[in-house]
């Protein structure tokens, strides 16, 4: 119960605003179905005690169709209210839910190397479905539940005042008892949920491994273990049930003792005259009514306080701050941009140093190639390019000025990167190459797919522009040409190779090259390298060892000097081996 | 195909698992017989109540002694309700045990490279899960189903007793609840689906946008990826809320016609009532029945529409369970066996012959036929031999069948036609016989599990440390090692997630060098390691294991030191023999090699 009802408050003001109409109808249909369901019976106890009198057989056969007539119009407005309930909910859930998923996209790095996607799905989809219980339900029908068992209640006074306090008590006690049960029985599903989850997950895991499995003789042992899995969540449903009902225990027996209370203290006022047989049949009615409410009250509750875990962890993450401050207000110019790296010194731990007073400089659109060995800081200068992250101290400056000063998302849109892991989307060859931007039109696109060399494998596409692709139809030499292809849409003025090719093998590597070279005309580059030999076009050679800088130059010049080591690189045909 | 095999009737599945869970069932059924009797009673007795204050008693009981009997008889069926729920249980658990280690081991039977070829794991874990389910509970509810029809024949019987014509006018509408209960439930599967499906796409946004955080920063992508996610949420909210609203609609048109029922109760026996020929108690007894009658029907839909769900879902579950396999059979599934909820589950040892030491291993016109989506790849008439303590080295472009080679030798792929002889005597189960000590295997993109470092080295096999930090060593993992905080004890997350790509194949191939054997086969290492670490891994397999080698490899250091290169292109074997005499006159192996050292591949001077 951490979460403050002012909280609950604001949270349903907030994302319920734009349904302000549809609040209002679905409360309306919730109020009269709560009356048609008290007052209909009150049409049989009419019937009961007139059955015998004088009233007159048609008046009877009138009120057997009166019946039947609000039985109907009351499953309907039922009906209707589901929907609206519905509505409402995903509608307003919606709004939560892109809120989430655009304030966690705009978060750092730091950030992001924390929470798989997996968790960030739990976020941004669990947690706010948890909210969408809050949303439809639990307000909606804790509270008419509450008006249900009150006007019920009050049905029960009207018709005799002893009665009624009786079955006041009785649903008091009723409340108490069931709270209390239901709060005891959670943690035993909560365990039968876990070893489910484990049984499960052991066998998602080790379904993706029978080639493994199969080939090292482990199958045995998987079976072993999944039989251990198979018996604890076994025992473990076994518990749950039988305290789980104890929950039916007390839903039933309040059931029984109540009918009972109808008659015990019901049949001696009937006897004195106090009330009619009409209305004792009218309360043992009522009193089977009861105890649903107090049962989904209480459930709701429960709900409730499930759904405050989610609140806390969703307000959480919103309130989480990028720790790359956007207040960069410049507008990147529209030329060929030089970039400058001046001391720049940047750490990803405190303490260890991945990037040391790095200074050097690129002359707008000429190219760059950044050699270094593993774990030198080469994709960590393409990262702080990018703003990904901050420098410790130094400056990072393009057209002069330090990038901070641009606005961010102008900074990036300028800036095109190439690395190993490309990501495809489940979605059409159009959205992934314009990554969901529809400004672009058709030709435009197209001309794109021919300039990367992706002619072949497009008119293999059953629609088009518009075929649904995923991950697994394409091989990594293919989705590395389409990543390149994105950038042609972007036209970035920065573009940034990062081992784009070491994971193709030598043929297809050739077709890469040939579109990339394609890409770097006209634009300042960075490569960094996998292959000495993929820096042959490039007009300068970085080369840093732990972070620092070893040396620097025009490739030609340093090519010319036999004692530079890039020259001594070339000569002993070292590969170059990159992180 | 054989399609008669496949299918087996419901009644047959229904068979089996109360078979499997008789003693549990038919008590069920016993209870459950006695827990529907009970409402009739207390309705009854609540009539009798009714009758004795309207003056015309029926039993010779004290209305007092009624009353009273009223929540003993409620107790009593509380008892009887937490017995039967109890077994039902039971017996759904351990029938959804059987099912669930049963398809386990038929899809552990598959080739191991095809398993699953055909649904994600994820898909595959939704027929574990779901179907499983589906089968096991729908067995369950014939139980239910039987008691509860002979409550309804008592009810209707004990109705038609009081009055004829009321009985029968209530009885018609509830033939019109089974016909629409029916139909619904049909359509509300289709929007069920559609709704899941809608579900599914949103979560999967999620999912694939977070996994490519990185490209969308970098692209500022992040407006038209919200877009785009609000285009699939509103879809969603249409799909959800037509679902529920069907759902919704459903479900009030079995209690509409409850009330409906009550109505016409109310319109047919005003008369009766009067003369008296019907009484208030009666009434009563009609109109607290008439619920769970309508319970029944309900029931009654539910049972015919979930039968052919069940069948689809058995038939699901046999297709996994078939996979790529030739020879099996559906019944397969349902083989009654102890499912060790009490005990330990022992492994069988994985072997049962001793093999020969290998002097010589031949594979003669293999031919392996390998679908992936809808194209279809072949290997055409393979044919190479081994002799011991020899270094192979397989060759080719990408997508030649190198792979495909390996899995199909190992029996890890299903095989067409062709032999494999070791020794000279042929290989009759490859899956089976392919395995440590005989041979041992690191695929390309070997799989880890989300356990322990020493777990996944020894997945259940009794090895001394001496033995795992051999293995450790060889396989270049001691410094990574020390960079851990609990060394072999580290857990490695789902998939090895904390690993990098290099580790991971590190400690696949400690995994596999653990597993002494006379054949060590070797998918690709160099796309997850570099020169250095790959080179230290080689040199330290050659020096302690005295075994024949079979891998995949472009690296030239490796080519040369090979005692044979096998070169693939296009499925087929097109040269095989040294280095040296190959380049000169194969077009192929030049092409590669030209590709290599135009990019100055060439590490034997490399660090």
């Amino acid at each position: 119960m951490g979460v403050p009802l002012v909280k609950y408050f604001s949270l349903l003001r907030t994302y319920l605003k734009p349904y302000k109409t549809q609040v209002i109808l679905l409360s309306i249909t919730m109020v009269s179905s709560i009356v048609i369901s008290i007052v209909n019976p009150q049409i049989i106890k009419f019937y009961i005690d007139s059955v015998k009198g004088e009233t007159e057989i048609q008046t009877l056969q009138q009120a057997a169709i009166l019946y039947i007539g609000l039985a109907v119009i009351q499953q309907t407005i039922g009906i209707a209210s589901v929907f609206l309930s519905q509505r409402v909910s995903w509608g307003s859930t919606n709004l939560l839910r892109s809120e989430v998923l655009t304030h966690a996209m705009n978060l750092d790095m730091t950030f992001h190397n924390q929470y798989k996607p997996g968790d960030l799905i739990e976020r941004v989809d669990g947690d706010v479905n948890a909210l969408s219980n809050f949303f439809s339900r639990l307000v909606l029908q804790l509270v008419s539940n509450m008006l249900y068992l009150v006007g019920i209640l009050l049905a029960i006074y009207l018709e005799n005042l002893i009665l009624g306090l009786v079955f006041t008590v009785f649903s008091l006690i009723g409340l108490v008892i069931t709270y209390y049960i239901r709060r005891f029985v959670v943690p035993y599903f909560k365990r039968m949920r876990e070893a489910s989850m484990e049984l499960m997950g052991f066998l998602e895991e080790h379904l993706q491994g029978t080639e493994d499995i199969q080939a090292l003789g482990m199958t045995e042992y998987v079976k072993e273990k999944h039989y251990a899995n198979e018996s604890k969540y076994y025992h473990h449903t076994i518990k749950a049930i039988v305290f789980s009902r104890l929950i039916n225990l007390t839903y039933n027996g309040l059931i029984a003792f109540g009918t009972t209370f109808v008659y015990v203290v019901g049949v001696p006022i009937h006897l004195r005259g106090g009330i009619t047989l009409g209305s004792l049949f009218l309360i043992n009615y009522y009193v089977s009514l009861l105890v649903q409410p107090i049962f989904v009250i209480l459930s709701q509750i429960q709900t409730l306080q499930q759904a405050d875990a989610s609140i806390e962890r969703i307000d959480e993450l919103l309130n989480m701050e990028s720790k790359i401050y956007d207040n960069g207000v410049l507008p990147v110019p529209d030329k060929q941009l030089d970039m400058e790296f001046r001391d720049v010194t940047f750490a990803y731990h405190e303490g260890t140093n991945v990037l040391e007073n790095l200074s050097f400089s690129i002359p707008a659109g000429k190219t760059v190639g950044l050699i270094g060995r593993t774990g030198s800081g080469k994709t960590t200068i393409s990262r702080l390019i990018y703003r990904f992250y901050e420098p410790l101290s130094g400056q990072i400056l393009l057209d002069g000025r330090e990038i901070r000063e641009y606005q961010l998302r102008e900074l990036r849109r300028n800036i095109g990167v190439v690395t190993q892991d490309v990501q495809i989307f489940q979605a059409t060859v159009r959205q992934n190459l314009t990554f969901f931007d529809d400004s672009f039109d058709d030709d435009e696109v197209l001309s794109i797919i021919h300039k990367v060399g992706l002619t072949e494998w497009y008119t293999e596409q059953e629609n088009g522009l518009d075929t649904r692709i995923s991950e697994s139809q394409l091989s990594a030499g293919q989705a590395q040409l389409l990543s390149v292809g994105r950038l042609f849409l972007k036209n970035p003025k920065i573009v940034i190779l990062d081992e784009a090719s070491s994971r193709l093998d030598p043929v297809t590597e050739n077709y890469l090259d040939q579109a990339v070279m394609k890409l770097l005309e006209g634009r300042t580059a960075l490569i960094i390298a996998h292959r000495l030999s993929t820096l042959d076009k490039a007009d300068y050679i970085l080369n840093i060892e732990f972070g620092k800088l070893i040396e620097f130059g025009r490739r030609e010049e340093l090519l010319k000097n036999p004692n530079s080591k890039y020259t001594k690189l070339r000569a002993s045909g070292t590969e170059v081996v990159a992180t | 195909m054989n399609e008669e095999m496949d299918d087996i009737s419901i009644l047959k599945i229904v068979w089996e698992l109360i078979r499997f869970g008789k003693g549990k069932f038919f008590l069920r059924v016993i209870g459950l017989t006695l827990f529907f009797l009970s409402p009739l009673v207390t309705t009854y007795l609540v009539k009798e109540i009714f009758d004795k204050l309207d003056g015309s008693p029926n039993l010779p009981l004290d209305i007092w002694t009624v009353i009273i009997l009223i929540p003993i008889i409620a107790f009593a069926r509380i008892g009887v309700n937490i017995i039967t729920v109890i077994l039902q249980f039971m017996f759904v658990q351990s029938s959804q045990v059987l099912l669930r280690s049963n398809l386990l081991s038929g899809i552990l039977k598959q080739p191991g490279a095809a398993a699953l070829k055909d649904s994600s794991p994820g898909e595959a874990i939704s027929r574990f899960r779901g179907d499983v389910r589906e089968i096991a509970w729908f067995v369950s509810f014939t139980a239910y189903i039987f008691a509860y029809g002979i409550f309804f024949v008592i009810a209707f019987g004990t109705m038609f007793v009081i009055n004829r014509t009321a009985a029968t006018m209530v009885i018609i509408p509830y033939l019109v609840v089974l016909i629409v209960i029916y139909k619904g439930r049909k359509k509300q599967k289709e929007y069920r689906r559609l709704a899941r499906r809608a579900a599914g796409q949103v979560t999967g946004m999620v999912g694939e946008t977070f996994g490519a955080i990185q490209s969308i920063k970098v692209a500022s992508a992040e407006e038209s990826i919200t877009t785009h996610f609000s285009k699939l949420g509103e879809e969603r909210r249409r799909a959800a809320v037509k679902d529920a609203t069907f759902q919704a609609f459903l479900r009030s048109f079995g209690s509409m016609m409850v009330t409906l029922n009550s109505g016409i109760l109310l319109f047919v026996v005003a008369n009766d009532m009067r003369s008296g020929l019907f009484s208030v108690g009666d009434f009563a007894f009609f109109i607290f029945l008439l619920g769970w009658m309508q319970g029944f029907v309900n029931n009654l839909g539910e049972l015919i529409s979930w039968q052919a769900r069940a069948s689809v879902s058995f038939k699901r579950l046999s297709k996994l369970n078939k996979g790529v396999r030739s020879n099996s059979d559906p019944k397969e599934l349902l083989e009654n066996h102890d499912i060790y909820l009490d005990k330990q589950y022992k492994a069988k040892p994985w072997r049962k012959d001793e093999p020969e030491p290998l002097k010589e291993l031949s594979v003669n016109d293999l031919s392996i036929r390998h679908k992936g989506g809808n194209s279809e790849f072949w290997l055409r008439d393979i044919s190479f031999s081994l002799q011991r303590g020899e270094f192979t080295v397989i060759i080719g472009k990408v997508g030649s069948g190198k792979t495909t080679l390996l899995r199909g030798m190992l029996g890890l792929l299903p095989v067409e036609s062709g032999e494999i002889l070791w020794n000279g005597s042929p290989v009759v189960v490859p899956s089976e016989f392919f395995t440590p000590p005989v041979s041992t295997y690191t695929p390309q993109l070997p799989t880890l599990f989300s356990t322990t470092i020493r777990e996944n080295l020894q997945m259940g096999l009794d090895k001394e440390v001496e033995e795992i930090k051999e293995a450790v060593k060889l396989s270049v993992l001691n410094e990574d090692l020390e960079d851990f905080e609990s060394g072999l004890d580290t857990v490695i997350g789902p998939k090895g997630i904390k690993l990098s790509g290099g580790q991971k194949y590190r400690v696949a191939a400690a995994r596999m060098l653990l597993r002494k054997s006379e054949l060590i086969v070797v998918d690709d290492l160099s796309s997850a390691l570099d020169v250095t670490t790959e080179n230290e891994l080689w040199e330290g397999l050659f020096r302690t294991q005295n075994s024949t080698f079979l891998v995949v490899s472009h690296r030239p250091a490796v080519l040369r030191r090979a005692d044979k290169i096998l070169v693939m292109d296009k499925g087929k074997l097109i040269a095989q023999g040294k280095l040296d005499d190959l380049l000169p006159s194969n077009s192929i192996v030049s092409e590669i090699m030209e590709m290599i050292e135009e990019k100055r591949l060439t590490p034997q001077n490399g660090k």
